[in-house]
């Protein structure tokens, strides 16, 4: 069989199995190197499997990955959230669907010291629900502005995804973040006044609860501040150039651990708990990429992703055509599993086509934070989104069909979003091309 | 990632002569992933954040970078990340495609959890042996790091030694998965 053939049965077979229900990594790993095997027999495939799994791991610019992972935990377990929300909810709260905003406001705050999404709707959710059930709030807009802020975990720097899409497309990590944060904070100002429209529609749906006075709203920011610290020390500081992007996740993590400390809100408890949760999200991401790195092996003996951008330039279709099928595809693989799988199984494959030599022509940079919206988008989808059932989880007696139709005007604000910054990528591009 | 179910089933093995051999299993396994895989990992993560801090402090303010940062960041990484991923499996925290294995019966779903098991044991089984040659590899050739020269071969001993637990772990969720076929 001639190599390229092979890649694409390679492909075929993967998809097939990942239905099985067979761990990610673990496919990848296999079809990759069964491709090998079946291509340069079986000396290079050990071979293979001899230096790539240890490369990868013992890998000194992947310590960024853990390293952000721990100070969004350390944020998290000195209860930050919790902080913000209060400061949100003093700010917001007396406005129609002011509770909403006020979560959607604090996801977006802690967004910029945590990277996950699911994470950050468990941790805004197990705050802001109860309140908002406590004052009377519609519990479709209440789980919709939960499952939705979530989302906006991902794009606020330092963003643990977009660290990840660097890495495999050999684009700077700075130059990354820096793209990511117009966009994120944007979605979160749309996501605001979305609300805001809703419940001037129906103002019983999130009726206003007490406001509070000028003094009151700044002294809730007495612990909010941090997140701006943290969010300026790393983010300042790898513009500066004091350190690279990968120490900045170490520092990140270090000025939130004092921060913990100094507030004494963590506990030894919580200490612990931040530390093995980290070793256990960094042991899923890094058993992902093994098997990443393994199939990109096999793939660049194929030359498959480069052929298979070729090919489809050659269609001479509408590029913007195919950009809008990669949006179904997102959109469908955002209810098989989290974006961090998604971006690792897709973006080898679909980066070439979309900004490789032989491709389409987009821009790499914007490519990189369009990715995380769709896929962010395809997370809180109906009917399967991973974020709704974290909600559901997290607010069992509210019906499925309750929170569906809250996030539906999320979902449509996003693919609203997705055609603007189609339309006009100077919106996120022009941060970094000002700065860079 | 935090609302991956927690399969609770399979922690409760049954009361056939497969199942005990399950527990006995775990009394051996458990501790290793949970509690020495989690432990070493998390104490690795602590280490790195402070020699990445204190190499910048120093550097910046001090003018006195802390001597093989990279490469002691390196080795740091190889190793909690080796016993990340077994601690990570006996939380059963890794990523699988549910979305068929929801709506099938139990026993299919049992027979679908056996064959992911084997291919992962299987397929960390391959990468054990091959690291454990890499440890042969670099012993022989006397590899090292660059500045403090600390010997390359005990780390990856010790990345050998965390694929060898995780293995573990898999064979012994395959035996459960297997045990539950038969329910």
């Amino acid at each position: 069989m001639e190599p390229i053939v092979v890649g694409y049965l390679g492909i075929g077979v993967l998809i097939l199995l990942l239905f099985t229900g067979m761990h990610i990594g673990a496919v990848m790993g296999i079809i990759g190197f069964a491709g090998i095997v079946y291509l340069l027999g079986w000396g290079p495939g050990l071979g293979i499997l001899q230096t790539v799994p240890y490369n990868t791991w013992a890998n000194y610019n992947f310590s960024v990955i853990p390293l952000f992972v721990l100070m969004g935990e350390f944020c998290f377990r000195s209860k930050i959230s919790t902080d913000l929300y209060t400061a949100a909810y003093k700010f917001l709260g007396g406005l129609r669907g002011g509770l909403a905003m006020a979560t959607v406001g604090a996801c977006a705050a802690f967004a910029a010291v945590s990277g996950s999404s699911i994470a950050t709707a468990a941790t805004m959710g197990t705050v802001a629900l109860p309140e908002m059930k406590k004052r009377n709030y519609d519990m479709s807009l209440a789980t919709g502005s939960v499952a939705a802020g979530g989302t906006l975990g991902i794009l606020i720097p330092p963003s643990v995804i977009l660290v990840v899409y660097g890495m495999l497309t050999m684009q700077s990590i700075g130059t990354l973040f820096l793209a990511g944060f117009v966009p994120g904070v944007l979605q979160a100002i749309l996501f605001i006044l979305l609300i805001a429209f809703i419940c001037w529609r129906n103002p019983s749906l999130g009726p206003g609860a007490e406001r509070f006075g000028w003094k009151e709203k700044f002294l809730s920011l007495r612990s909010a501040w941090i997140v701006v610290l943290l969010f300026v020390i790393v983010i300042g500081g790898i513009y500066a150039g004091w350190f690279s992007p990968t120490e900045g996740a170490g520092v990140g993590a270090a000025v939130a651990f004092i921060f913990a400390l100094a507030r004494r809100t963590m506990g030894w408890k919580g200490f612990r708990a931040a530390l093995l949760e980290t070793a256990r999200t960094s042991g899923m991401i890094f058993f992902i990429m093994c098997g990443a790195m393994i199939l990109g092996y096999f793939f660049a003996i194929t030359r498959l992703p480069h052929e298979f951008a070729t090919m489809v330039s050659g269609f001479e279709l509408n590029p913007y055509v195919i950009w809008i099928l990669i949006i179904i595809l997102y959109l469908v693989l955002g209810c098989l599993m989290d974006t961090m799988a998604m971006v690792l199984l897709t973006v080898p494959i679909i980066f070439p086509l979309m900004c490789g030599p032989a491709g389409l022509g987009f821009d790499p940079i914007w490519f990189g934070i369009m990715v995380v919206i769709v896929a962010e988008t395809g997370m809180i989808t109906p009917p399967v989104g991973m974020n709704l059932f974290v909600i559901k989880g997290m607010a069992p007696e509210v019906p499925t069909i309750q929170i569906y139709k809250g996030i539906l005007p999320y979902v449509v604000m996003n693919i609203f979003i997705l055609f603007l910054y189609t339309l006009v990528p100077g919106i996120i591009l022009f941060l970094p091309a000002l700065l860079g | 990632m935090v609302a991956q179910p927690v399969n609770t089933e399979a922690t409760r093995p049954r009361r056939t002569i497969l199942g005990r051999i399950v527990r006995y299993l775990g009394y051996g396994i458990d501790p290793l992933s949970n509690w020495v895989g989690g432990s070493i990992a998390a104490a690795i993560t602590f280490f790195m954040m402070a020699i990445t801090f204190a190499d910048v402090i120093g550097r910046g303010i001090f003018n006195t970078p802390v001597a093989g940062t990279l490469e002691l960041t390196e080795y740091g990484m190889g190793v909690m990340v080796a016993f990340g991923i077994a601690y990570c499996a006996f939380r059963k925290g890794h990523i699988q495609v549910d979305i068929i294995t929801l709506f099938v019966p139990r026993k299919v779903r049992h027979v679908m959890d056996m064959v992911a098991y084997l291919c992962s044991a299987a397929f960390f089984a391959v990468i054990t042996w091959q690291t454990w040659l890499h440890v042969w590899g670099t012993h022989k050739d006397g590899l090292t790091s660059a500045v403090l020269l600390i010997p390359t071969w005990p780390f990856v001993l010790l990345v050998t030694i965390g694929a060898a637990i995780l293995v573990l772990v898999f064979i012994r969720d395959l035996l459960d998965a297997i045990d539950k076929v038969g329910a």
